[in-house]
């Protein structure tokens, strides 16, 4: 009887590819801490008496310390047309900020308003930073006007809300001030101008189709049933364009016809009210923007002189509530909601809003209406408009008045759009355009270029958009 | 800042590899058990940079989303064979097997070199027995044999939500499966012979089902023997088809719970020969093979989107196969030459087209090895070639109203490696310098085949391989 134990060990090593280690090549660069105003400029209307000032850093504070600042003054006096908060001395104001903030601010009041044909501004200027190594560059000025001035340059975060993308953000760039909704606080937005027409909230996907029925009781559930699948964005159907507003922003263009003065000429509307904000947390760099399906209705509208009468009930109702809604002066359009059964605050006044960052329905040729997030509209009810140029044919830097091609403004809200992103794919993740810029006439006939900085926050998450604009 | 210079098509990997084998025979009975154990770390390198740029400090903290993948297996086997009750052989092989996938996902500042966000968790996982076993002549007669034998496999997998889209859930799935078989062996005179077997199939997914076949073997005078072989084989969904998950940025393959067994008839004829002169000087050995497949619900991996590549398992209606295949193994002193060539053609009907084309797609492939011993240095050359002629496969064309499955061709291609071996030291230590992918290939084309000229589009192709790569391989046998 033989024994024997045979043992075979073997090792390999395989090293596959030209691996090293990491991939961004290059040694480890330091980010240096730089302080900066947020916004070289900043100027008061006649109702405005306080502002925040907001200064940013370039990385996390790396321990506690504090920016001086230095001010000069053109007929303004320190105590009697403004003071700040912390306050200044002699010229001089020191601010705190805690290790690992973003960025700290000050607040400047306005006491005295400025006499007509007389300039009146405070310029302040970054002098020290407490952090050693600390660099002062960018937006080291701000110029503070107690009369309303076009801001020359700006940069802005919209809160559009991160991956559920639940605000519509209007942005006025010429004095840098942005108005927030929550995208389904309202429903159908009745025009304030001469026409009657009624838009609905394409930012939650809402749909709408006319029917046959000119009696709001009268239409059941059956009567819709067949209808119903169709009226719906992204259905990948050319024709559904019709339950949609014109994607251009033309009124001519709503999905509801205009209204009538002649009642028997206004049929009932089949409405999907489309889907509530999301609420899910997404994989980082994807949306969630549709939340639960918000249902359906059905409504008529009419008209009573120069206010709107809507009718609305559930598809299932036999009897119908009724409200008088009246025109907005000074604003493009009265918001109406389901849910409160009152009209709500949307937009700020038709011409204190040049863009709106939005979740929007557009439309895709030969395939029908289709969702898009991180649009942006241009508020072309009042003339504001955009067009786009890629940087290889100028430089953003470059670029000045003497560029602007006063043919290429269109006549269409979608001046943006979705142009400042590259659009996703299966394993793919929209990401911000760094190749292009926008050039924007807003609604006081200003010029200004944009350059989008962010889609995301740091963290790859979506919903942060960041852009700096200035004058031309 | 996005120049596409950032992350890798080919993503770099290192890989790490150890086997064991311990062997022990007694009177009537050998035994071995090998171990082998495999890890490896495979670095995702976004190429997309977000730039950060921040126009008021007119800085930029450019940050990317990477992801490292750790992929850890040990295989353990345990073989027993030998003899019981005098006469009756057996040969039982059990193994255990765990793999596990573990992932680390960050976000990276590029200019600190700093992690952010760092989420590590468990990717995915396998464990799983296996045992397989057979037993032999239950009589003493030489006309007469009997096989008996099982098979098991119990093997519980684990996915991630991360995996893949669960609606957030993981995966956490058990697939039983127990066969038994039995097999005879009837001679009738010295030339003819046959062989009926069964095999019963119990599992804790599908309803037991039963497989069947019978061969004939018949011996001619000169040498030639032919050999005809007719079975029905339904066939269970294996683990794999059912629960796979493996999706990482490489690959895209995934299981389909909804898989129903195939059903499956199958008949082979072969006929082989070996010439040789009479002082042995060369040997030819020469086999023709014919085969006619019919599969009913086969099931298939199917692409279901083009780039990036995406498989899922599929039952495909029917599935048919005809093909032929010659294969000659030369040896001639120190030069072996081996040759095959393959042709074959398949018909497939999809579940889901509304109309389909039935029609035979054919392929064809050829390999070749040739390989050239010089006794004086110990040293071997060999180098190894293979053609596969153009293939067709169905895509998933979801660029329609209805998403439907086209066909598509993937052009021909020729794979070459060749290796020089040497060995040292009485045969104990090998030293192996070589190729691979000698042609360069990279990037196979695929187009879609208008059929009812449905639309084209231009793709970039398949990845195959990442060029030309050379390796040393040292291996030093150990006998204690």
């Amino acid at each position: 009887m033989k024994n024997y134990v045979l043992y075979v060990l073997s090792l390999a090593f395989l090293l596959m590819g030209t691996s090293c280690s990491d991939d961004d090549g290059g040694g480890n660069t330091p980010q240096e801490f730089v302080v900066a105003f947020q916004n070289p400029s900043l100027s008061f209307d006649t109702v405005d008496t306080e502002k925040e000032v907001n200064l940013v850093f370039s990385t996390t504070a790396p321990e506690d310390g504090s920016v001086t600042i230095t001010y000069t003054t053109e007929n303004a006096v320190y105590d009697t047309d403004f003071t700040t908060e912390p306050a200044g001395i002699s010229g001089e104001l020191t601010i705190n900020f805690t290790g690992g903030s973003t960025g700290t601010s000050f607040t400047f009041n306005k006491l005295q308003d400025a006499i007509e044909g007389i300039a009146k501004s405070v310029s302040f200027t970054i002098s020290a930073v407490s952090v050693a190594d600390a660099t002062i560059q960018g937006n080291t000025q701000l110029a503070v006007s107690f009369t309303e001035t076009a801001a020359p340059s700006g940069t802005t975060s919209p809160e559009v809300g991160g991956p559920n993308q639940d605000n519509q953000v209007y942005v006025d760039l010429s004095s840098l001030t942005e108005t927030t909704a929550i995208r389904d606080s309202w429903d159908l937005a009745f025009y304030s101008g001469d026409a009657f027409r009624v838009k609905i909230n394409g930012s939650i996907f809402m749909a709408v189709a006319a029917l046959e029925s000119t009696d709001i009781d009268a239409v059941t559930p059956a009567d819709v049933e067949t209808l119903q699948p169709q009226v719906a964005v992204g259905t990948f159907d050319a024709a559904n364009m019709a339950y949609v507003d014109d994607v251009t922003g033309n009124l001519e263009g709503t999905a509801i016809a205009a209204i009538s003065e002649t009642d028997a000429d206004n049929p009932v509307y089949l409405v999907n009210l489309g889907f509530e904000v999301g609420t899910e947390d997404p994989e980082a760099g994807a949306v969630a923007v549709s939340g639960d399906p918000r249902g359906w209705k059905k409504i008529r509208i009419l008209r009573d002189g120069d206010d709107y009468v809507l009718q609305y009930a559930d598809l299932d109702a036999t009897e119908h509530e009724e409200v008088t809604i009246s025109k907005t002066s000074g604003y493009h359009f009265t918001f109406f909601s389901f849910d409160t059964e009152e009209t709500v605050d949307v937009q700020p006044a038709a011409d204190r809003w040049d863009i709106s960052f939005t979740v929007f329905t557009n439309e895709i040729e030969g395939f029908g209406s289709y969702g898009y997030s991180d649009f942006i509209t241009t508020n072309v009810l009042s003339g504001a408009t955009a067009y786009w140029v890629e940087t290889s044919s100028t430089a953003y830097a470059d670029f000045t008045l003497a560029n602007v091609d006063e043919g290429l403004f269109q006549n269409d809200q979608r001046g943006i759009g979705s142009n400042w992103r590259n659009g996703g794919g299966p394993g793919t993740l929209p990401s911000l355009k760094d190749d292009v810029f926008f050039v924007l006439k807003d609604t006081d006939g200003n010029v200004y270029k944009i350059r989008f900085t962010a889609l995301t926050n740091e963290s790859g998450v979506r919903g942060y958009p960041a852009f700096e604009f200035a004058l031309l | 800042m996005n120049d596409g210079l950032r992350g890798y098509e080919w993503l770099p990997k290192t890989q790490y590899s150890g086997k064991g084998l311990v062997n022990y025979s007694g009177k009537n009975f050998r035994s071995f058990y090998r171990m082998e154990y495999f890890n490896e770390r495979v670095q995702r390198y976004d190429s997309v940079v977000r730039e950060n740029y921040n126009p008021s400090t007119q800085t930029s903290n450019p940050t990317a989303t990477d992801a490292e993948f750790t992929s850890q297996r040990i295989f353990n086997h345990f073989n027993i064979t030998g003899k019981f009750l005098q006469a009756i052989t057996y040969d039982i092989s059990a193994s255990y097997q765990q793999q596990k996938r573990d992932v680390e996902q960050y976000n990276f500042r590029i200019n600190t070199r700093e992690k952010f966000d760092v989420d590590s968790q468990e990717y995915e996982s396998r464990k799983g027995i296996y045992s397989r076993g057979t037993f032999n002549d239950f009589f003493q007669s030489e006309k007469v044999g009997l096989q008996l034998g099982y098979e098991l496999s119990n093997i519980k997998g684990y996915s991630s939500p991360l995996a893949g889209t669960f609606s957030g859930n993981s995966i956490d799935r058990r697939l039983e499966a127990y066969d038994a078989f039995a097999t005879a062996e009837i001679e009738l005179g010295q030339r003819f012979s046959f062989r009926p077997g069964t095999r019963a199939m119990f599992s804790s997914q599908f309803k037991t089902q039963m497989a069947h076949s019978l061969s004939a073997k018949y011996a001619f005078d000169n040498g030639y023997q032919l050999r005809a072989v007719l079975g029905t084989s339904p066939r269970n969904p294996n683990f794999d088809e059912l629960f796979t998950y493996f999706v990482d940025v490489n690959h895209d393959v995934r299981g389909n719970t909804n898989l129903s067994p195939e059903r499956g008839i199958s008949s082979f004829l072969h006929l082989k020969k070996n010439f040789f002169p009479e002082d042995m000087s060369w040997r030819l050995s020469s086999k023709i093979s014919a085969w006619y497949l019919n599969v009913d619900d086969r099931i298939e991996l199917t692409i279901v989107n083009p780039s990036p590549l995406a498989f899922q398992y599929n039952n495909i209606d029917v599935y048919r196969n005809w093909g032929a295949s010659f294969t000659n193994k030369l040896v001639h002193g120190n030069l072996q030459f081996d040759l095959g060539l393959s042709f074959s053609g398949e018909s497939k009907v999809l579940n889901s087209e509304e109309s389909f084309n039935d029609d035979y797609l054919y392929a064809l492939q050829v390999s070749s090895n040739i390989g050239y011993q010089i006794p004086k240095i110990n040293t071997m050359v060999s180098f190894f070639f293979k053609y596969n002629g153009p293939e067709y496969q169905f895509i998933l064309d979801t660029n329609q109203d209805d998403p439907s499955f086209i066909r598509s061709k993937r052009d021909g291609y020729g794979w070459m490696d060749g290796s020089i071996r040497k060995t040292f030291m009485d045969n104990k230590l090998h030293l192996t310098l070589g190729a691979r992918n000698l042609l360069d290939i990279t990037r196979i084309n695929t187009s879609t085949v208008s059929s009812g000229g449905v639309h084209s589009s231009p793709n970039n192709g398949l990845l195959l391989g990442y060029g030309r790569s050379f390796f040393v391989k040292l291996l030093y046998n150990l006998n204690i």
